[in-house]
């Protein structure tokens, strides 16, 4: 399980670090980056919800 | 397709999610998604930004390829629904009764319209990617645009008409604009905003007619100021598309009315999005909700609900919306209506205002413009019932302040 964050289309919202603290961080340039070092399988709805609920469509989860 | 599936009403982002969430909970059966327009399931709010100023394409959500041959989905555009009979479990599609197992309501809404002022060519809408093509080719530099409601909506176009080189005057009915959406002090405070992009706002402004015989040429107010225009944008808000649900015996209240796991009222049949009423558990009370994100999340829920292959979940969410003003954001989460509001940082007129909303002692609102880490990290908070002076400490260690 793999998840992509395109950071041209990110403007930094933050939905996703709502939704997933542990996985995710909007950095000072209004761009999301993974704050997680392994994506756990448990982690898989949370991650779904983020990548759905994106505004930007920035992200995709992979596997 | 004999075997009654899932069939979802309406291929917006509610609809989309919907057919999303139901293959995603491991629904198999058929699945069909019918939309009124013959674009594929598209993007809307680009529509009253970047689609204006930057001619940007049409951003599809997902493309017709991809729901068909991913997704496995029966997709029809350009197909209206004109009715749903519960106790047969059919929709009437054209001359057809489309039978369903789990039925997603997703026809979200449409944009209101004054009585009597849409007659002459350059009075204008905007809610669809037509609409947003009729503007994109009436707005020009030097063009007199009259916007008819100081909205989101109304705003979002007059900062994009502007940019393009127009001459803007919006024309807001209530004193204060952004009323219903953030409440009057923010609302109040937010109007600083329009005067950052050089927009003329006129509150109080109640129109009275739109003139012109076969081309729009003046707006007349009440009190008989006359303004030369060559586009008009009526923006005074939204209804939910219902009237193909009258005689369904589903109860409709501004919207299809659900209960917490968005379920209308008739087995199997959902709503989700700009058209579902329903009573949202995070803040104890029915809502409805015209917002990107929680068409989103709706949209999962019902999908999922619809094809029953678990317990009906719940629908909490906390709303959230933004809105872009060319190179301005603004962000709020919660709901409006409070018992106080502070501000904790800065000012919209600067850029930099971030405010919450207190209800008894939790935090139940914020409103930010340009704070984006705090905003979306305060609605956690509101979701989790926050205590509101943990929220301001919070707000007050992470707002961004403009020098």
């Amino acid at each position: 399980m793999e998840v992509r964050i395109d950071t041209v289309a990110c403007v930094g919202h933050g939905v996703c670090e709502a939704l997933a603290p542990h996985i995710f961080e909007v950095d000072d340039q209004d761009k999301a980056r993974l704050v997680a070092e392994t994506l756990e399988e448990e982690d898989r709805g949370d991650l779904e919800n983020a990548v759905n609920q994106c505004p930007e469509q920035a992200l995709r989860l992979l596997g | 397709m004999s075997t009654a599936g899932l069939v979802v009403v309406g291929a917006g982002l509610a609809g989309v999610r919907a057919v999303e969430g139901a293959r995603r909970s491991g629904f198999t059966g058929p699945v069909t998604l019918l939309g009124a327009e013959t674009d594929a399931p598209y993007d809307r709010p680009p529509l009253s930004k970047a689609f204006l100023t930057e001619s940007a394409a049409l951003k599809v959500l997902r493309t017709a390829e991809s729901l068909r041959d991913e997704l496995d989905v029966d997709l029809r555009l350009g197909e209206t629904v004109s009715a749903l009979d519960p106790t047969t479990r059919t929709v009437t599609v054209g001359a057809q009764e489309l039978p369903y197992a789990g039925l997603v309501i997703a026809t979200g809404s449409t944009a209101r319209q004054l009585p009597g002022m849409h007659g002459p060519a350059g009075v204008h809408t905007l809610r669809s990617h037509a609409d947003a093509v009729a503007l994109r080719s009436a707005v020009r530099p030097g063009s007199r645009v009259v916007v008819i409601g100081a909205g989101f909506i109304g705003s979002e176009f007059a900062c994009s008409a502007s940019h393009l080189g127009a001459h803007v005057t919006v024309l807001e009915a209530a004193d204060v604009p952004l009323v219903r959406a953030v409440g009057p002090a923010m609302g109040e405070e937010l109007g600083g905003l329009h005067g950052r992009h050089g927009i003329d706002v006129r509150c109080g402004a109640v129109v009275e007619a739109v003139i012109g015989e076969d081309t729009v040429e003046t707006v007349r107010l009440a009190d008989g100021q006359v303004l030369p225009a060559d586009v008009v944008l009526v923006g005074v808000g939204a209804a939910p598309v219902t009237e193909w649900l009258h005689g369904s015996g589903l109860t409709i209240e501004d919207g299809v009315v659900c209960d917490a796991t968005l379920n209308a009222g008739a087995p199997g049949v959902y709503a989700a999005g700009d058209v579902a009423r329903w009573h949202n558990p995070t803040f104890d009370r029915s809502m409805r909700l015209e917002h990107w994100t929680s068409a989103a999340e709706q949209g999962v829920v019902a999908g999922r609900n619809a094809v029953g292959t678990g317990e009906p979940v719940t629908c909490d969410v906390v709303p959230y919306f933004w809105s872009d003003w060319v190179t301005d954001r603004i962000q709020f989460v919660g709901v409006p209506d409070s018992d106080e509001v502070v501000t904790v940082a800065g000012s919209a007129e600067t850029g930099d205002l971030l405010a919450l909303y207190r209800t008894g002692d939790r935090v139940t609102g914020a409103v930010g413009v340009n704070q984006r880490r705090a905003v979306l990290r305060l609605r956690v908070m509101i979701g989790q019932c926050a205590d509101w002076q943990e929220a301001v400490e919070f707000a007050r260690s992470t707002a961004v302040r403009r020098p």
